[in-house]
């Protein structure tokens, strides 16, 4: 046949997106894009982007074990503004393997996925749900805390004009000039 | 006895005559596993069954697969490896069949089937291929291979033979069984790949243009029109215009994004009496644009403006001559001049004398076809030939690689990189460049020994005349088999940047179970990654191989996630591990070649780094050390950013 066939879609990759601790712990919006069973769950950054997947460096303050018989890890990891819940069990073999190698006030680098729960006594806790962990330096997480500012200060400046800003926005009635501060501090706090 | 018992005897039986011991009970518990559980097709299951128990009791394969056998000696059962012509493509039939077609070879044709589950990408129909470890099936008496989820189908760009002309009678058998067939259609109904019944009027006929087509028309019902073909080889009378026909297996198919409908020797034509039905507008419109041989044949026309189905008179050079591909041909070539060049054909029929090689001629009424997508000229018995004495003097016309379309050129390049030959018949593959982009480029080994192949050298700057420009799922590469290849010794050529070498700075944020220490086939132009259990993909399981370092993952900056492929040397640099220290901690650990990714896992994971490289579907290729750098906290970027955070607040830009 000599009919071009229908260009296949290719499966692309979700980014990690960079965003503080102190950002993230205010996430409230979970969506779906699509009806497919498969399509990919994102949660809106207040500073206005979807993000699937996010990445994220900091130092562990509390490592613990959980659970009776499907154990999982619990671990606090702080970066300049605040802490990140991050959670590795059952179905994340390869992360809670990578956990149990790490030591409390170690540095650490971490993928996972953002998830929105509500406690029962109605308070709302966002955690990560880890992929992988790795140690690494402090020069690697000096490097992400600029990183991170600067993509969270390209965000605030495109604020309100890019499609999911404006969800944002609407969403959660919030000010960009939040995340300009919550950059500038973040990089006050790197003194090297 | 159910098909499954059945199935498993025969394994045992297969088993016990290679010297092995037979267990009925556990081979037929295996199949069902495999045919209930796992949705496997009867021929798949019994295939991996017979492999595991052949490999549990260690008898030695039979490599059959790996002999290429001649579509005439394929015998039922057989697994064998062919190559051959796509010669026709029709419709699966049943939704377990992706496929079916005929394939054919010099020697012989036979109908081939892919399964739905072996979830192959379709053929094209006039492409040649390499099937390799299909199963030759006999159904009803009649041959046919099946392909398979284990079968390795390999398309072989640039091949031209001509194939056995068996696949008609095959056609018309197909036709036969098809249930469609004697049921009457509008043409308005036709689609693609149907054998169809239809009657109609002949509104306008014209010449086959080409040896291989006797004759070209629209036929028309009250519903639409269509354009028919009639192959030389159906030996059926032409039709002629006004008069109704009932054309009774016919296929219809789709060329150039246009349905027509094809006359085999299996399609009965009658002659009815006028229905007096009034066809179909469309009719008319089709006849004006019915492809006949067109252009002017007493005036000289340029090489380059020639198009297909044009009817033309060119004053050209022979600048090469290939050895005939067949008995049908007399000689086959590149003619060119002043515009360009194109290939020729000259059929035995024509009863020309032989054109010699870096003569002019003068060619009278040859036809302009068209093969691959690309231009070809045909010499045939009309065609007059007289040479030209005097000696021309020919500039081959160099044509950029951004400007480059299928058929022959004349191009200025520079080596750039060396690919794995992954055949036997390939003599260098790889990559070559100018300043408007890069293109693959293909080597064929001779057939004649005699003759050596010139063999590119990397940054080396080569002027190449009259090579083939071939075309395969929209890619374009370039065939030197045949061409003229000078090389310009101290010249350089900076190549363009045609968006495929990319660079990405971010986070290693996954590696992939592939990365690590890894072990490579030796077999002759393999170098295939093996399992853990040094399984290889096309040369299964191998006692020899080569330690090589590889990491495959994925480099994210936060905007976007790019899959990069780190060679040796990159890898050596980024993780600071040589292959040599690499194949001693797999030696010495207890975890084995683990160890060496966990250590790349540690090292790597999380980390900034610049990777730069050849951007192939998608992932960054990245092959020496100087590609990969790892990035470090800047402090000049800090208070850049500070700055930034500061100056921004209050939203006052100035």
């Amino acid at each position: 046949m000599n009919t071009p066939k229908e260009s296949q879609r290719r499966y692309i990759r979700e980014p990690a997106r960079r965003a503080f601790a102190a950002e993230v712990r205010e996430v409230r919006l979970t969506f779906k894009d699509g009806e497919d069973e498969k399509s990919p769950v994102y949660v809106m950054l207040p500073s206005g982007i979807r993000c699937n997947r996010l990445f994220f460096c900091g130092q562990v303050t509390r490592k613990e074990l959980k659970g009776e018989e499907n154990t999982f890890y619990s671990v606090r990891v702080q970066d300049p503004t605040g802490i990140f819940f991050v959670s590795a069990g059952m179905y994340q073999p390869e992360a809670k393997q990578q956990i149990s190698r790490i030591d409390e006030s170690a540095w650490v680098a971490v993928v996972g996925k953002a998830q929105v729960r509500d406690t029962p006594d109605g308070a709302t806790f966002v955690s990560i749900r880890a992929e992988s962990v790795a140690e690494i330096d402090e020069d690697t997480y000096r490097k992400w805390v600029d990183e991170t500012a600067g993509q969270t200060l390209d965000r605030a400046d495109a604020f309100d004009q890019t499609e999911d800003s404006k969800k944002a926005h609407e969403f959660y009635a919030n000010d960009p000039e939040t995340y300009r501060q919550m950059a500038l501090q973040a990089l006050q706090r790197i003194t090297f | 006895m159910d098909k499954i018992t059945e199935t498993a005897e025969r394994i045992s039986r297969t088993i016990e005559e290679r010297g092995g011991t037979q267990d009925t009970e556990k081979i037929e518990a295996k199949l069902r596993l495999l045919i209930n559980e796992f949705f496997l097709t009867a021929e798949d299951a019994e295939r991996q069954v017979t492999n595991e128990v052949m490999r549990e009791q260690q008898i030695p394969v039979q490599r059959d697969a790996e002999d290429k056998k001649q579509i005439a000696e394929l015998q039922p059962n057989d697994w064998a490896t062919i190559e051959g012509k796509v010669v026709m493509i029709a419709a699966g039939g049943n939704p377990a069949i992706a496929q079916r077609g005929i394939i054919a070879d010099e020697t012989g044709a036979v109908e081939f089937v892919i399964w739905d589950k072996a979830q192959l990408t379709p053929l094209e129909e006039n492409a040649w291929y390499r099937i390799e470890s299909c199963v030759a099936d006999e159904y009803k008496e009649k041959l046919s291979i099946k392909l398979h989820s284990g079968t390795n189908v390999v398309p072989v760009p640039g091949m031209s033979r001509i194939v056995s002309q068996d696949w008609h009678q095959i056609a018309e058998k197909m036709a036969g069984t098809s249930k469609d067939t004697p049921k009457l259609k509008t043409i308005a109904s036709l689609k693609p790949d149907e054998w169809t019944t239809i009657e109609g009027k002949v509104t306008k006929v014209s010449e086959g243009g080409s040896p291989a087509i006797s004759q070209r028309g629209i036929i028309a019902d009250a519903t639409d029109a269509i354009e028919f073909v009639i192959w030389s080889k159906a030996e059926l009378s032409p039709l002629e215009e006004g008069n109704w026909y009932r054309i009774e297996s016919a296929v219809a198919d789709i060329y150039k994004e246009k349905l027509n409908l094809k006359f085999h020797s299996g399609t009965k034509i009658t002659t009815i009496s006028d229905t007096g039905t009034t066809v179909s507008p469309a009719a008319d419109e089709m006849g004006a644009t019915l492809k006949t041989v067109s252009g002017n044949p007493d005036e000289v026309s340029e090489i380059a403006s020639a198009k297909p189905n044009d009817w033309v008179t060119v004053e050209g050079k022979i600048v090469a001559l290939q050895p005939s591909p067949s008995p049908a041909i007399a000689q086959k070539g590149i003619i060119a001049d002043g515009s360009g060049a194109m290939e020729f054909v000259v059929w035995e029929k024509a009863g020309a004398e032989p054109l010699e090689e870096h003569k002019w001629y003068r060619i009278e009424k040859a036809t302009i076809d068209e093969y691959r997508g690309a231009p070809s000229m045909n010499i045939q018995s009309g065609t007059v030939i007289s040479s030209i004495t005097e000696d021309r003097s020919l500039m081959p016309v160099i044509t950029t690689i951004a400007d480059l379309a299928p058929g022959v050129a004349c191009v200025r390049v520079k080596m750039l990189d060396n690919w794995e030959v992954r055949s036997d018949r390939m003599f260098q593959t790889g990559l070559v460049g100018d300043e408007t982009g890069r293109m693959k480029f293909v080597v064929w080994k001779n057939r004649d020994e005699e003759t050596q192949e010139t063999s590119l050298e990397e940054d080396k700057v080569y002027s190449i005349y009259y090579a083939g420009v071939d075309e395969y799922n929209e890619r374009y590469s370039l065939n030197l088999s045949g061409a003229t290849i000078f090389e310009e010794e101290g010249a350089d050529i900076d190549i363009g940047s045609d968006g495929r070498d990319e660079t990405i700075s971010g986070v290693v944020i996954h590696m992939s179970a592939g990365s690590g220490l890894i072990k490579r086939c030796r077999a002759e132009g393999c170098n295939r990654a093996l399992s853990r259990q040094n399984f290889c993909p096309v040369h299964e399981m191998q006692q020899e191989f080569r330690y090589d370092l590889r990491i495959t993952g994925v480099i994210d900056d936060g905007i976007t996630a790019k899959n990069v492929i780190m060679q040796r040397d990159a890898v050596e640099k980024a993780t600071g591990l040589t292959l040599e220290k690499a194949i001693e901690i797999a030696e010495v650990s207890p975890l084995g070649p683990d160890d060496v990714f966990m250590q790349f896992h540690d090292r790597l994971m999380g980390r900034y780094i610049t990777c730069n490289g050849l951007d192939i579907d998608g992932t960054i290729i990245v092959r020496d050390a100087d590609s990969v750098n790892l990035i470090t906290y800047d402090q000049g970027e800090h208070a850049m950013l500070i700055n930034r955070a500061e100056g921004l607040k209050g939203g006052d830009l100035s």
